[in-house]
């Protein structure tokens, strides 16, 4: 027992006389307001009557099925806010990753080429061509002359298809830009663990800029030489990566573009991977092999553009390239068919001058 | 459990139940609130002042009750367990008048229908008034010394009745009500600047 225990009970402001009876203190005062309060807090009848129906109304225990709904519902917002909180953590980790130095060959499987394609249109100014679909997608920029502005005379230019193939600008974006079509990745190559998946996507994500970076110097900009270095950039980081193809194509564009063409057939030359090169490279590879007097791979090019078609510009610069190798291995005849065929098909092509002064020759 | 462990504490082992008409088991709410309803309310009333809705936290206490109290052992104070209910809820509806003022940078009115009858308009505004003051004052205390000071100044509750009621010992209930005191004095004059000389 302490002290306290001992000590009388101290006296009640709320006791003290009325004010008036005695000298006025605060403590008076208080007491009176106290006793004030002590009044109107008193429950009235009216009150407890109205707390008795509250109380009675809603009595009932809550059942189980609406715990379990409540259950169910708290759940439901737990995992939707988690599924929230993990997305925006997913892609910001994506934007501030930094890339390793190149990602494991084929470790990113076609999944992961599916989400660079789809992050190089919408995330990285939709600078990249899908590999399968650039030909249709790509946009244009301007119309691609086939051959050199200048006219050149016609016998020498079909005899010699050197003169024939197109300048540097000629394999420009359109010429180009349509990637080869890369073999799929091995499915099994794409069941990668989320962590590592999330690396590749981080990589896949600055390679995808990096190519992105190199079109744009390319095109917008007309700095090939700035292109090159963004591709050596990419190739030194990812040299095995999922736009090795987008890469390579950018690169055989800005050495035209350059007018390093014998680069440029070299890296055409590796790019056959299982021979599903798109049109407009496989008819720039026969251009330059034609320029290089490979005439034989040059026609195997050509015959393969125009086994499907010869209408578009495509297929016109294939029956013109044709012609000039036919010219050179003494097939005047088979020259003067493909010469006539791409009037008929490209009256107004770049090449219809060119193509008119050489039938005008031709014995 | 953690009623059961409240229920078991010092103060509710070391004095007899309070309640004057003791509740069996298993515990019958609609008896509890026959029995409790009046002194329920005016716990809320006085502990929470203007702006509480006093009914409100009767239909809380006694709904808690009906949820939680499955039986009452002989141990049990259970004056004691609707007193720290109505307390924590009170507590809880005075959060939510604080933010609700500091949303709408207003002060709320007592709360109408507070008290008993009010026999002439001007008596009434006094006594709002009066209330008001009080409870101003009351607000800008620590929670310990406001509970102390309510019960004993206006629910008229002796120390050792207060000390059971909360679970404290009479000691310690002695320190908190002197000087929730002082500390009354002290705001009451800071706020109203009141000039009379304290005995």
């Amino acid at each position: 027992m302490s002290m306290t225990d001992d000590l009388p009970e101290p006296a009640r402001w709320s006791d003290s006389p009325p004010q008036g009876e005695t000298s006025e203190t605060a403590e008076h005062a208080i007491g009176a307001a106290l006793r004030r309060v002590r009044e109107a807090t008193l429950p009235s009848d009216t009150a407890l009557a109205r707390a008795a129906r509250r109380v009675n109304a809603v009595a009932a225990p809550r059942t189980r099925g609406q715990l379990i709904w409540r259950l169910v519902v708290a759940a439901a917002l737990i995992m939707a806010t988690g599924g929230a909180v993990g997305a925006a953590l997913n892609r910001w980790r994506r934007a501030n990753v930094e890339a390793p130095a190149g990602v494991a060959p084929g470790a990113n499987g076609p999944v992961a080429t599916k989400r660079a394609h789809r992050r190089g249109r919408h995330g990285v100014q939709a600078a990249l061509p899908s590999p399968q679909t650039a030909d249709l997608e790509l946009p244009v920029e301007e119309p691609v002359p086939e051959f050199p502005a200048a006219p050149q005379p016609p016998a020498p230019v079909l005899a010699s298809p050197t003169a024939d193939v197109p300048a540097p600008a000629s394999a420009g974006p359109t010429g180009v830009s349509a990637l080869a079509a890369q073999p799929a990745q091995p499915a099994h190559e794409s069941h990668a663990r989320p962590a590592e998946r999330r690396t590749e996507d981080a990589a896949v994500s600055v390679g995808a800029e990096l190519v992105a970076n190199a079109f744009r110097d390319l095109r917008s900009r007309g700095d090939a030489a700035g292109a090159l270095q963004a591709l050596d950039d990419y190739d030194r980081r990812f040299p095995n990566g999922v736009l090795r193809s987008e890469s390579r194509v950018a690169r055989v564009e800005a050495l035209l573009t350059l007018d390093r063409r014998k680069e440029a057939l070299r890296l055409l030359e590796t790019a056959d991977g299982g021979g599903a090169l798109t049109r407009d490279v496989r008819v720039t590879r026969g251009e330059l092999r034609a320029e290089s007097n490979r005439c034989a791979e040059a026609l195997r090019d050509f015959d393969a553009v125009l086994a499907a078609r010869d209408g578009d510009a495509a297929g016109g610069r294939a029956l013109y390239g044709r012609a000039g190798c036919r010219l050179r291995a003494g097939d005047n005849q088979g020259a003067r068919r493909d010469l006539t065929r791409y009037l008929d098909v490209h009256a107004d092509g770049p090449s219809a001058e060119a193509a008119r002064r050489a039938l005008a020759v031709l014995p | 459990m953690r009623e059961k462990a409240f229920f078991v504490s010092r103060a509710a082992r070391t004095s007899p139940v309070t309640d004057p008409d003791p509740v069996d088991s298993p515990v019958d709410v609609a008896r509890l609130y026959r029995a409790h309803e009046r002194t329920v309310m005016r716990w809320a009333a006085r502990l929470g002042g203007p702006g509480i809705d006093v009914e409100d936290v009767v239909q809380d206490v006694f709904l808690v009750a009906k949820r939680r109290l499955r039986s009452v052992d002989e141990s049990w104070n259970i004056q004691t367990w609707l007193f720290r209910t109505t307390e924590k809820i009170v507590q809880t509806a005075r959060r939510k008048r604080r933010l609700r003022q500091w949303l709408s940078l207003s002060r709320e009115p007592a709360a109408p229908g507070m008290g008993a009858p009010r026999p002439t308009p001007a008596e009434a505004l006094e006594r709002e008034r009066a209330v008001e003051e009080v409870y101003r004052v009351l607000d800008r205390l620590p929670e310990r010394q406001r509970r102390v000071l309510v019960l004993f100044e206006i629910e008229g509750m002796s120390t050792q009745e207060i000390a059971e009621l909360i679970g404290a010992h009479v000691g310690t209930v002695r320190v908190w009500l002197f000087r929730a005191r002082a500390r009354f004095l002290e705001e009451h004059q800071r706020l109203f600047q009141r000039s009379q000389p304290c005995r």
